[in-house]
């Protein structure tokens, strides 16, 4: 057996076409860290005090020239002068916080506080647990003196999920396609098939072999560009805590005591989030992203299986993978969706819940996303395996 | 012990049969030469030997051992190139031999001694996409040989190999089968190559064996069809009318066309000379099995 991947091995690594997709999938993740850096000095620019003061200077001004408009009524009149007036106000409050050094403990403090006011004024015990949360989350913060200002910068940890998520998106299923896709049907053209059929091995550990060794690569070709990628970011941003407390783990229901837009709203299931930390959120996330590549890696390694030309094989991977991606968000499909294995891509939408919220379905958990990507995986390798131990190789 | 043995073996591809129960045996050591035209069967058959599609009817064994039931046994005998050596073009040539030698269990001096025998030292590094179409075969047989086979399986072995090349494909399976016993099974419509190098010849057209012959020995004895120009046409006339073992003499473009005994060639070439008649030209037509295939092939088509 381990001969046999041996021999895969080499196949694989001596082809073209590993070297070709391996480049393209570094050079889209060396885009997706360019983007994490631009996307990040903009929001560093956006939530700086400089620009909001700028920004609301700017705007006074404007008022200003508005009031000397022809033809403005008092009663506008009135109301922009307030208005300037309470810009102001900003503007001078703002300044003053300047010059002040930002205190993360005294925010922290401010915000618990505010959160003890809400739960002292609700009623709903649900909502209730739900601020306790908050505000335990708030205290685990300064217990460990992390920063809410630093919790939305870029750094190693939140690069890593923003990547999981956008390769999750479609790149990571189109990319295994195209890379797996002649795994098996690449020896039907030319037939090198017959070369290696002929030696005294059994089919089904050939097939076992190379299922093996395309699995393995593409792990291994996807992780050690993320961890290099992550090790790059952590070194220039840092690598963010990996203790930070977040909440997750919401699970959805329907509202059945309301009535909105002749729909019964989704509301979170009362006692379904729990307090985690950012380094065990995204552990999870890659474990679930490591399900999601074997399921598709299965599904493309069964179609490789059954098609006879490499060509094929890639055409038809691809486009089910697409249209599986299309489908799934066209409302009157959508219902199938969580059948689908291109729908787990994105892990941490899934695991915090906002997937079942966004396509408003409460059944889709983590559990259901696990058991559908099992059963691609299980069934797509049972067909490839029946087909392949029984197929008369006529090439 | 008979090295590969085919019990009437049918095979439907669709709704046609191709293969219409066809049974033969090769024994150890022996060449087996499988003729036919285009069409007739010869690589669904082999494909069927080697098990890359399974018979509908019919049983075939190699060394004893059924190649579906007990495939890898079976398998372990074989060394085979079925229809073109079809080999990893990205990869070397050596590199293509130590995937079957890894599989097999071959160690490297073993596949080196392999790579001198079929004359591919100096381009052996190199990948197989740069090799002439002579090349691929001389690495086809290498990889057939690597697996110490008892069983041999060419499948038009001679294909896009020059001169030099089919006398060295003809030592090597010649050395195969006389020096460590295996059974050589050739596919060709290369008559004349599978003449030389056969001890038996099997004719197959339309799915179904027409005949199947021994050469070498009987055939000495048996009537050879001889050609004899010389310069003096009338006296030689004369001379051959009177000896009894020349029959079926015929005149054409100053060519003699006769039919004579092996054994009485020299004879006659003797008593020419007694007749100081000169000789200039004297030969055996290559014709026994180019005549046999087109009588059980071709047959009543033309």
């Amino acid at each position: 057996m381990f001969k046999l991947i041996n021999n895969e091995m080499r196949k694989l690594i001596r082809r073209t076409k590993t070297l070709v997709v391996f480049v393209c999938f570094i050079a889209l993740v060396g885009l997706v860290c360019y983007g994490s850096y631009k996307n990040d000095q903009n929001n560093q620019k956006y939530q700086s005090t400089e620009y909001q003061i700028q920004n609301m200077e700017e705007s006074v001004s404007y008022m200003k020239n508005d009031l000397t408009r022809a033809g403005i009524t008092e009663e506008e009149k009135k109301s922009i002068e307030q208005n300037i007036t309470q810009t102001e106000e900003q503007i001078a409050k703002l300044k003053a916080e300047k010059d002040k050094p930002y205190d993360y403990k005294e925010d922290l403090n401010n915000q618990i506080k505010g959160v003890d006011a809400a739960i002292s004024k609700t009623v709903n015990e649900d909502d209730k647990k739900d601020l306790q949360l908050q505000k335990e989350r708030l205290q685990k913060q300064l217990d460990l003196g992390i920063s809410p200002k630093d919790e939305g910068k870029l750094n190693g940890l939140s690069y890593i999920n923003e990547l999981v998520m956008i390769l999750g998106a479609i790149f990571l299923a189109a990319g295994i396609a195209v890379f797996s896709s002649d795994m098996v049907s690449g020896e039907y053209t030319p037939a090198t098939m017959k070369f290696l059929l002929i030696q005294p091995v059994s089919r089904g550990k050939v097939l076992f072999a190379k299922y093996i060794t395309i699995l393995v690569s593409v792990l291994a070709a996807i992780f050690s560009v993320e961890g290099l990628s992550y090790l790059l970011m952590g070194i220039k941003y840092g690598f963010g805590n990996s203790s930070n407390p977040v909440i997750t783990g919401a699970k959805y229901m329907f509202d059945l005591s309301k009535t909105e837009n002749g729909v019964h709203p989704m509301k979170v299931v009362p006692g379904s989030q729990y307090l985690s930390t950012t380094g065990s959120v995204t552990l999870k996330v890659l474990l679930f992203q490591i399900l999601f590549m074997v399921a598709v890696v299965s599904f493309v390694f069964m179609i490789s299986t059954v098609v006879k030309s490499s060509m094929v094989a890639m055409a038809v991977s691809t486009i089910v993978i697409i249209t599986l991606s299309i489908v799934q968000n066209i409302p009157g499909t959508s219902k199938l969706a969580p059948y689908f294995f291109t729908l787990y891509g994105d892990a941490s939408g899934l695991l915090n819940g906002q997937m079942a919220q966004g396509l408003q379905m409460p059944k889709l958990t983590p559990a259901l996303g696990i058991t559908v990507l099992l059963v691609w995986t299980v069934v797509s390798y049972l067909i490839a395996h029946v087909v392949f131990v029984k197929k008369d190789i006529l090439i | 012990m008979k090295a590969l043995e085919v019990t009437d073996v049918k095979k439907r591809l669709g709704k046609r049969e191709i293969i219409k129960g066809i049974t033969f045996s090769v024994e150890e050591g022996e060449v087996f030469g499988f003729i036919g035209p285009n069409g007739a069967g010869k690589t669904t058959t082999i494909r069927m030997l080697v098990g890359l599609i399974s018979q509908n009817s019919g049983e075939i064994k190699i060394m004893g051992h059924d190649i579906h039931k007990e495939r890898e046994k079976a398998l372990t005998y074989v060394g085979a190139v079925v229809e073109n050596p079809e080999l990893y073009k990205y990869l070397s040539g050596w590199e293509n031999l130590m995937q079957i030698a890894r599989i097999r269990n071959i160690d490297k001096e073993y596949v080196q001694q392999i790579v001198d025998l079929v004359e591919l030292k100096e381009r052996i590094n190199d990948k197989v996409k740069r090799y002439s179409l002579g090349m691929k075969q001389r690495l086809g047989l290498a990889a057939s040989l690597i697996s110490k086979p008892k069983l041999l399986i060419l499948d038009e072995p001679t294909n896009g190999l020059d001169p030099t090349g089919i006398m060295d494909f003809r030592e090597i399976v010649r050395k195969a089968a006389k020096g460590t016993g295996t059974a050589v099974f050739i596919s060709s419509h290369i008559l004349s190559e599978i003449e030389q190098v056969c001890d038996k010849v099997a004719f197959i057209n339309d799915g179904v064996i027409q005949s199947e012959e021994y050469l070498n020995g009987d055939r000495k004895v048996n009537k050879e069809v001889y050609i004899l120009s010389t310069l003096d046409d009338e006296k030689a006339r004369k001379v051959l009318s009177k000896l009894e073992y020349v029959q079926n003499i015929t005149y054409r473009d100053g060519k003699f066309t006769l039919d004579i005994n092996s054994e009485n060639i020299s004879d006659m070439i003797f008593k020419l000379s007694e007749e100081k008649i000169p000789i200039e030209e004297a030969y055996k037509k290559q014709k026994d099995l180019e005549d046999r295939y087109l009588e059980l092939v071709e047959g009543g088509k033309r």
